[in-house]
């Protein structure tokens, strides 16, 4: 027994290279779980921690709470944390000069309520007794106040009314101007308040809330002022039944109660069970898959040797050992391997996800503001995934290890020790290799491919690993892919960021602004947006969807009808940028000319019987593909001011496209658009001009040089990173999740591959040095191999490809439950895949090749076992 | 004219204190056409020197010159052609190649070579080897006897100008190991082939030419015969 296992680690380290190959994939399978997990969970924490920050810690809040409620709340067993706060109410004065918000709105809160509601402080303190205040900065900004800290303020405070009826901040500030009636602002008490703060603007102060909301201790329950809560649960699981439970049990209206949506979802809690069901599944899906390719891996590791190992413990039981000791030295082998390679594989997973996100870090924080804000990717490991993947890849190295003593001890040692079961002789007869191949890859390729055939497990170990690689990323891809549209359509990815309306302006003012804006340092695209409306009629038209959503009462069309029909918009966008478009979407210059591009994409809910939250559903307005020709009609307005027709012409489709143009903002508007070329446009004749759409790095520095051309565009001009820039911190952190999960992903695929393959060639060095002896060229021997990369990689593309696409469409199967668009088939991680395969197996190839080029011939025939 | 020359040929295996001198500093040359006998004891280098004239192994000093060409002064691609033309290996282990059959094995060097493979020849071959029932056998399948028949077979087949043969005949009976080395004779008579055979049995070092005798990797007695 002791001897068996000091046989053992002798071998493990004759066999270095196997060891080290075996070792490096069970390593590779842990790690795969590690970075999949660590990055997920690094990725998760950072968000909730960003939410937290900007938006409160805290799982609902509600208001209006009586007493008794409050203390049954603050008994709740599943409540974890719970904050009181108090409205004092409304102060006016007259140092805010804000029209729209004239009040300070004083709040009183507890200590956690403070801290649960993220309240961010940019001087001073908090306060600390409830004579003390925190005012917001944008008092001292949109507000014109002239505070500080350590100002004492003395105030009317007291409520809003109108007709009797109390406001708050949920109606904004009635001012009596246009059809508005006004509200009355009585005083009841007057205040005294030190400054000791000013914060951030709270989040849940909302844009057209009329006061600033101001902060005082809460120290004691005062009468007659609402009270309200924010509380946390244990479970954060369970708010949506809590909420209703609350709801029966205590009698709080559901318009008082607002759970922290974006917090929850955060932490994977959504409203809509359907969308919970749907992510369970999708999350069930990944971790199967990457659960099933690790197992593999391991396994994969262990059958590149199984040949070896076999023989050995053939030769083994040759000179008497049992069995029993033959499975405990194997055993003990298994102990060996994994001690090593398990921490290995936790350390490899995490230091890779350590530097991406390090990377990821840099690129989010640097050069002075942040990319993205409130925004600290921080290294977080889930240690119950790691928990998990070390049990399996135990239980993997166990039955792997176990495989070729079971297969040693089914047959004769003397058949171990000769191969008889590796080397596959049946197909003996049918062995003849096709003529084309023997023209063309000469004896080499027949070599080849009759070691494909004959000697199937070394390949088939090679080919499966590298059929693991191409679905993992296939159907990864499609899971990125998917989300991804899913997240695109809450997160538009607009790539403009600048538009200058250019309505009732000239042609040759919006000519000069555009060469400004061209000219500008950091402008990547400028666009000159021409439209042109026109009538087309329904009937004839729309698809029966569009019919259906838009309400459409077809009988009011037809001949005889005198309906003009519905809106459609014809647009133009300069020279450059049409071009780009179509190249975009694939779509020739010559197919488009005279023709015109058609987007339309659109998205309505559905409701389903049965089921909670709506499904996005995708569809078509128009019923064109093409080629097909249209009749539309122009209108103008007719004396009467009402639309009269100016007559029919028509317009050719040139092909749909599944790109929006730049500037459309079309897809939430349900509506389609024809993209054609300015020359058309002119032909077409009638458009108005309508905006420039700019695409810059900077949109400061732009609008500042158009500035110079007319001040008066301020009006005119709309910033989008002003407006967006939570918006675009979106997809840029979905980006950078998505990427980087494929790129974790694609290397730890290619590292099974690249370890698969340089094992096998080395298995066979003393194959190839026989072959030398007998008179192989390098040359020859290059075809042999080159030949055989072929092999491999169009086997596994074969297997690997419908799997993956299978798999693929599985995904999009799932999603549909939330999101539906049409399958979108996975060409380019098709190509992607080919591409890389081959290009991997040849690398991989070569790099084996030099290694046994180098080797002495008969050192290596010599060595029986290398 | 001398087809082979070996010059100061010395194979050292290893780090100094534990170096091993397989083979020490030897020199000879064999005219075309000869038969000669290679004997010693048993790790006395007689394998070590039959690869280094093959030119499957690298000496650590020395030259082999075969046909005027000094065979380690050839680039990769030279040697691996001139080996398949030229000569003819029979390895004391056979090494053949497993996923290939008998005959697949057997006319490898002629295929290697693009030329036809001479069916004839082959069948005399086989038959001679005692291997037509067995040509499309793996290696796995055969006897060690039949798997060192094989292994001439595929040495012979491009009928080299020399044969390099380490104990050809060690794994076969009396009467089999008459025909592999009446084989061998008639061949080097025929194509007046230069044969160098290793071996253990006395009959069949009294029938060369020449006797070589390596001790200790050293040339301790080179003797013609009769
Ligand atoms: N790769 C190697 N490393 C170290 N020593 C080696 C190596 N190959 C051979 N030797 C040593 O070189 C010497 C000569 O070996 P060689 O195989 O030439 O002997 P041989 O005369 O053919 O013996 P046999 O009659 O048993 O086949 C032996 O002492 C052997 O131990
Ligand atoms: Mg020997």
């Amino acid at each position: 027994m002791k001897m068996l296992n000091e046989i053992t680690i002798k071998n493990m380290k004759k066999n270095r290279k196997r060891s080290i190959v075996t070792i490096l994939g069970i390593s590779l399978s842990v790690a795969l779980i590690c970075a999949v997990t660590t990055f997920v969970s690094s990725f998760q924490t950072s968000m909730v921690n960003r939410v937290k920050a900007k938006e409160g810690d805290y799982h609902m809040t509600i208001s209006s709470v009586t007493n008794e409620q409050l203390q049954y709340l603050k008994e709740n067993v599943q409540v974890e944390k719970i904050g009181i706060s108090q409205t004092i109410g409304y102060a006016k004065t007259e140092e805010l000069k804000n029209e729209d918000k004239p009040y300070l709105s004083i709040e009183a809160l507890d200590e956690m309520d403070i801290q649960s509601k993220g309240i961010t402080l940019t001087q001073g303190r908090l306060p600390q007794n409830d004579q003390e205040i925190v005012i917001p900065e944008h008092t001292l900004q949109n507000g014109e106040a002239k505070w500080k800290v350590g100002d004492t303020l003395t105030l009317p405070v007291g409520e809003r009314t109108i007709e009797g009826e109390n406001l708050n901040q949920h109606n904004p500030y009635l001012d009596g101007k246009d059809d508005d009636s006004l509200e009355t602002f009585t005083a009841k008490e007057t205040k005294t308040y030190q400054i000791v703060g000013i914060m951030e603007r709270p989040s849940f102060e909302n844009y057209s809330a009329p006061g600033y909301t101001a902060i005082t201790k809460w120290e004691k329950p005062l009468a007659g002022k609402t009270t309200s809560v924010t509380l946390s649960l244990k479970k954060p699981k369970e708010v949506y039944s809590f909420v209703k439970d609350i709801e029966k049990n205590l009698g709080i209206l559901g318009e008082n109660i607002d759970t922290h949506d974006s917090l929850l979802a955060q932490e994977g809690i959504f409203k809509s069970d359907r969308t919970n069901e749907t992510i369970a599944v999708l999350a069930l899906i990944v971790i199967a898959i990457i659960i099933f390719t690790s197992a593999f891996v391991i396994r994969n590791s262990f059958t590149i040797s199984l040949t070896e190992k076999t023989r050995e413990l053939g030769m083994l039981a040759s000179i008497g050992a049992t069995a029993k000791q033959i499975r405990n030295s194997i055993l003990w082998e298994g102990v060996i391997l994994g001690v090593i390679s398990v921490p290995l594989g936790f350390f490899l997973g995490i230091l890779a996800i350590g530097i991406v996100l390090m990377i990821v870090n840099s690129i989010i924080q640097g050069g002075g503001t942040p990319l993205v804000d409130h925004f600290d990717l921080t290294l977080v490991v889930s240690w119950q995934a790691i928990a998990v993947s070390a049990i399996l890849s135990a239980i993997m190295i166990f039955i792997s290890s176990l495989r070729p003593a079971i297969r040693a001890s089914k047959i004769a040692p003397i058949d171990a020790i000769r191969e008889n079961k590796d080397i596959n002789i049946k197909n003996r007869k049918k062995l003849k290799t096709s003529q084309w191949l023997g023209r063309i890859f000469g004896v080499e390729g027949e070599i080849a491919s009759k070691n494909f055939k004959r000697s199937k497990r070394k390949y088939r170990t090679t080919i499966f690993s590298i059929f693991l690689s191409i679905i993992l990323f296939i159907s990864m891809n499609s899971v990125v892919d998917n989300v991804f549209g899913f997240s695109s359509l809450e997160f538009q990815d607009r790539k403009y960021n600048l538009t200058v309306n250019l309505y009732e302006k000239t042609e040759e003012y919006a000519q000069q602004l555009t060469e400004q804006a061209k000219q500008t340092e950091g402008v990547k695209q400028v666009a000159l947006e021409k439209r042109k409306s026109v009538i087309i009629d329904p009937s004839k038209y729309y698809t029966p969807e569009a019919i259906e959503q838009k309400g459409i009462s077809l009988k009011n069309y037809g001949e005889q009808s005198n309906t003009v029909g519905e809106n459609l918009q014809i647009v133009s966008l300069g020279n450059d940028v049409y071009q780009s478009y179509l190249k975009e979407v694939g779509i020739s210059v010559e197919e488009a000319k005279g023709k015109a591009v058609l987007y339309d994409t659109n998205i309505y809910y559905q409701q389903e019987e049965g089921k909670d939250g709506s499904k996005r559903v995708s569809y078509e307005i128009l019923n064109l593909e093409k080629g097909d020709t249209m009749t539309y009609e122009t209108t103008a307005t007719g004396e009467q001011d009402q639309a009269v027709t100016t007559g029919k012409k028509e317009i050719t489709i040139a092909g749909r496209a599944d790109k929006p143009p730049m500037g459309a903002l079309y897809s939430g508007y349900n509506i389609a658009v024809l993209i054609v070329s300015d020359q058309m446009m002119k032909e077409l004749g009638d458009y108005t001009l309508s905006k420039m759409i700019i695409e810059c790095d900077n949109t400061a520095k732009v609008k500042e040089e158009l500035y110079k051309i007319d001040t008066g565009l301020k009006e005119d001009i709309f910033d989008y990173d002003e407006q967006n820039q939570s918006e675009q911190s979106m997809v840029l952190i979905i980006s950078i999740f998505l990427y980087g999960f494929i790129a974790v992903i694609s290397v730890i695929g290619v590292t099974n591959v690249f370890n698969t393959i340089t094992t096998n060639m080395a298995l066979r060095n003393r194959e190839f040095a026989i072959l030398k002896s007998i008179g192989m060229t390098q040359k020859e021997f290059r075809k042999m191999i080159h030949f055989e990369s072929l092999l491999y990689g169009t086997k596994a593309l074969v297997f690997g490809l419908p799997i993956g696409v299978l798999l693929s469409y599985g995904i999009y199967k799932v999603t549909t439950n939330i999101y539906e668009t049409p399958y979108r088939f996975p060409w380019g991680p098709i190509a992607i895949s080919i591409v890389f395969v081959f290009a991997i197996i040849f690398i991989t190839m070569r790099y084996s090749m030099k290694k046994t080029e180098g080797l002495n011939t008969i050192d290596t025939i010599r060595q029986e076992n290398n | 004219m001398d087809i082979l020359k070996v010059e100061n040929l010395t194979k050292t295996y290893g780090k100094k204190p534990n170096e091993v001198i397989a083979l020490n500093d030897v020199s000879f040359s064999i005219p075309k056409g000869q038969f000669v006998a290679i004997v010693g004891a048993s790790g006395s280098g007689k394998s070590t020197l039959l690869h280094l004239m093959g030119g499957v192994d690298r000496p650590s000093k020395g030259k082999v010159w075969i046909e005027g060409s000094d065979i380690y002064q050839l680039n990769h691609d030279a040697l691996a052609i001139f080996r398949r033309r030229q000569v003819g290996l029979i390895y004391q282990f056979y090494n053949l190649i497993p996923i290939l059959t008998v005959k697949e094995n057997i006319t490898l060097p002629t295929r290697l070579d693009g030329k036809k493979v001479d069916e004839s020849y082959l069948k005399e071959l086989l038959y001679i080897l005692g291997l037509e029932d067995r040509i499309n056998h793996l290696p796995n399948e055969l006897s060690g006897g039949q798997q060192q028949r094989v292994s001439i077979g595929r040495a012979m087949m491009n009928r080299p100008a020399i044969i390099l043969a380490d104990e050809p005949t060690g794994n076969l009976d009396s009467k089999s190991s008459r025909e592999i080395i009446d084989l061998l004779k008639l061949s080097n008579q025929k194509y007046h082939q230069t044969l160098v055979v290793i071996t253990h049995d006395e009959n069949i070092a009294l029938e060369a030419d020449r006797i070589i005798t390596i001790q200790d990797g050293k040339i301790v007695k080179d003797e013609m015969n009769g």
